[in-house]
């Protein structure tokens, strides 16, 4: 017969969180380190178990988080985890325990209350509880930033490529997690990105800053996610790689915050020395050559994507023309039916027999089904004819005009060492635009751009590429530091070059910021460039000139 | 993203990697650069000789002074004299920087030069221009970036700026410290007179080391218009 425990008698013991002050209140998902401080009065605190009984796997709202030290244990009667005590000075009769947990329960809505529990036991089976913490729990509001951005990456250059080794070939998935009622940032909150299809994250590879080496790569390969927290500002950074150096991949990511989940990125790694699916047949096209529209608001060609094999839906489809993503509307997107589906892709940029430019153009799909690898498509080579006419341009505002961290101090031409690492656009807040109010009331930022310029070998039209729009929640810690910025990958700005005549490429950059209605949930995934400017904050245009087009060349992946 | 790299440079003059010019026939070597993918009006060729022992290079630059004048076999860029040639191993390599300052490199072209005349003998490496009234005393010093030696007396090069204002003569002593004892003395003399520079060496040649200290000193007051390299 099992003897039933004894009582310390003038034992205490006391658990803290590390959360903003001391206060049993958790975000779901969030990491917490508790400390256990256990005091004996005139006797032996060190040495003495602590056992955290809700952390641990009986119905418990809170999992170990991280490696564990040899001071931690399970503990099989509780199925909790125990912590040895230590005393920090020669005061043994003080001792504490420290665990980092992550609370996981989604078992719990939001201002859900539970109780968190903890107690020692010294070598005579005397325990001394803790007082029962009750605690609540909030749904935190996760804002992705880039969100439902396309990105594309080229297949690596070597096996262990870092996203310094890369050239420049890697994106950053990122996130801001804000508390939902005042739009602060919440730190040590983890954030989980997983694939929607099975095999998408076998084509990449994951990494927590830009200097990481190879071995500290992230993610659980096996479960195929990749956990990260959030830091001071709300904000988690991820940096992918392609991992493969030969093989088309694609995936969607998720990102998933405890009960939140939602779509952060897509992208695609097409690997045309590798070859096409024979299965998959080339998009279609209406004529040939293919008449370019002039028309201003309209910025796309239709194609076809054709009846292929299996084609199911809920595959995802990825347009490329000459080797490049499309960013244009409906130019990545589920199906949402099976048998053949219309697609479209960008008229700017194409050879243009118009201009006397008589080569031709390369059109093609990714496709990626729920169970199977990404498949590349059969090329549609093809002519293009008509004037595109003059791209739309960004209508200025008045706010205080963006400008780019890579360019200041460096000339005004953006060119192949400038976009090294991508381009940050610096967007200012706070002090620094103070025709905004910003006393309680929260923002979307939007930042949007137009490149335009000579691609190679192609002497006219100019080409144009529109990245817009890229949004995310401005923090109180951006309004505090004063800037917001918004990263883009190397890859938007490869290979503008100059006309034949040497006029110079250009890129123009603009932001605007829009008033969050909070009881609207997700957050407003709101602009484009058509969008009334009388409704919104509106930045001047920032105009800088472009040309990154090596005297070498674009390299074997797009010459 | 990663650019193509340029094709190597040619040197017609080497046969099988050597460069020999022993022969006296020409007193120039041409480079060859190939055409590349995106030439273009204002591009900016250097040309870079890097001794495999690190102990010398140097560079030549050509530009494209337009698009369609670029020579279907390749841009010709000539060194001269050779006497910045010496004997022994050599990558030869060129970058392409376009107005934009994007910057293309070729990959590498190795030779070993042979009979190079008066190798490592007028190596420049320190030059400078006096235009002025000067006081007398040290006029100039520096530190002798790496071994080389002074053979003969137009080994030292002085081109006149001007006509100094009149004067019956200048002599600037050109003086070594040597790096491991400290001892200095002076090694040649650089004169002004009739209208004319000289610079005569105190002995037959001067053996410097990399670290030692070489000095001008000027022996009393004088106007001074005249670019001197070493």
């Amino acid at each position: 017969m099992k003897r039933p425990a004894m009582l310390a008698s003038n034992a205490t013991l006391e658990v803290v969180p590390d959360t903003d002050g001391q206060r049993y209140e958790f975000y779901i998902w969030q990491v917490v380190t508790f400390t256990a401080t256990l005091t004996v009065p005139g006797g032996i605190a060190d040495g003495q178990t602590v056992i955290f009984q809700s952390i641990g796997t009986k119905n418990q709202a809170f999992v170990l988080f991280g490696p564990q030290d040899a001071n931690t244990k399970p503990n099989n009667e509780f199925q909790a985890w125990q912590v040895k005590a230590h005393s920090r000075d020669s005061d043994l009769s003080v001792a504490t325990a420290t665990i980092r947990a992550l609370y996981s329960s989604v078992a719990c809505g939001a201002d859900a209350k539970a109780t968190f529990e903890a107690k020692s036991i010294d070598s005579k089976k005397n325990e001394t509880p803790s007082p029962p913490y009750n605690y609540t729990a909030t749904a935190p509001n996760v804002n992705i930033q880039q969100g439902y951005d396309s990105y594309q990456l080229l297949p690596a250059s070597s096996d262990n490529e870092t996203p310094l080794t890369s050239s420049g070939n890697y994106f950053i998935c990122s996130a801001y997690v804000s508390d939902p009622q005042t739009g602060l940032p919440l730190k040590n909150i983890n954030m989980r990105l997983s694939p929607e299809a099975s095999h998408s994250f076998d084509g990449v590879r994951f990494y927590p800053a830009l200097n990481s080496a190879i071995t500290d790569a992230i993610g659980d390969n096996e479960k195929r996610q990749v956990d990260r927290l959030t830091d001071e500002s709300g904000v988690t950074s991820i940096y992918v790689c392609a991992a493969q150096t030969h093989g088309t991949y694609a995936g969607v990511i998720h990102g998933k915050c405890g009960v939140v989940e939602t779509q952060v990125s897509t992208f695609v790694i097409p690997d045309f020395k590798f070859g096409a699916t024979p299965s998959l047949p080339a998009p279609l096209l209406t004529s040939s050559p293919v008449q370019v529209p002039s028309t201003s608001p309209i910025e796309s060609i239709d194609c076809t994507i054709p009846d292929y094999t299996n084609n199911a839906t809920d595959d995802w489809i990825f347009v490329l023309c000459n080797r490049r993503a499309q960013r244009v509307e409906h130019s990545s997107f589920p199906r949402d039916k099976t048998g053949s589906v219309s697609a479209s892709f960008s008229k700017f940029g194409l050879r243009n027999l118009t201009f006397d430019d008589y080569g031709s153009n390369e059109l093609t799909y990714i496709v990626l089904p729920a169970e199977l690898p990404a498949a590349l498509a059969s090329t549609l080579r093809f002519h293009a004819k008509g004037n595109p006419g003059p791209e739309i341009s960004l209508s200025a505002g008045t706010l205080k005009a963006p400008t780019i961290v890579e360019t200041l101090g460096h000339g005004v031409v953006i060119n192949t060492e400038t976009i090294a690492h991508g381009l940050t656009v610096r967007v200012p807040v706070g002090n620094r635009s103070p025709d905004i109010p910003w006393n309680n009331i929260r923002y979307v930022v939007n930042v949007m751009l137009e490149v335009s310029g000579w691609m190679t070998d192609v002497d006219d039209p100019v080409a144009v590429r529109i990245i817009s729009p890229l949004d995310r929640e401005v923090s109180k810690a951006d309004i505090a530091l004063g800037y917001v910025d918004i990263w883009l990958p190397r890859i938007e700005f490869w290979g503008f070059g100059q006309s034949i005549e040497g006029a110079m490429g250009r890129c123009d950059v603009q932001y605007t910021m829009t008033v969050i209605d909070s009881s609207v949930s997700p957050l407003p995934k709101i602009l484009n460039r058509q969008v009334d400017a009388a409704h919104l904050y509106r930045s001047q245009v920032l105009h800088c000139h472009i040309d990154t087009l090596p005297p070498s060349g674009l390299g074997p992946y797009f010459d | 993203m990663t650019e193509n790299e340029l094709a190597a440079p040619s040197l017609p003059k080497a046969i099988n990697g050597v460069l020999d010019l022993g022969n006296g026939q020409d007193n120039v070597v041409s480079v060859i650069i190939g055409q590349y993918a995106e030439i273009d009006k204002g591009d900016k060729i250097t040309v870079r000789f890097d001794d495999v022992s690190g102990q010398s290079s140097f560079l030549r630059y050509a530009y494209v002074a337009d698009l369609d004048s670029f020579p279907p076999l390749g841009q010709e860029v000539q060194i001269r004299p050779l006497s910045v040639l010496s004997d022994g191993q050599f990558t030869v390599f060129y970058t392409v920087e376009s107005r934009a300052a994007n910057v293309s490199t070729s990959k590498p072209l190795g030779i070993t030069i042979k009979n190079a005349p008066g190798a490592e003998a007028d190596v420049q490496y320190h030059q400078s221009s006096y235009d002025g009234f000067y006081l007398q005393g040290i006029l100039d010093s520096w530190i002798v970036p790496f071994d080389y030696t002074i053979a003969k007396n137009s080994d030292v090069l002085m081109s006149p700026l001007g006509v100094p204002a009149a004067q019956d003569k200048v002599t600037l002593t050109l003086c070594q410290r040597n790096q491991a004892t400290g001892a200095s003395k002076a090694v040649g003399v650089m004169s002004y007179y009739a209208g004319k520079w000289t610079f005569a060496l105190s002995g037959s040649s001067v053996v410097l080391k990399k670290g030692d200290e070489l000095s001008w000193t000027l022996a009393s007051n004088a106007n001074l218009s005249v670019a001197v390299a070493v």
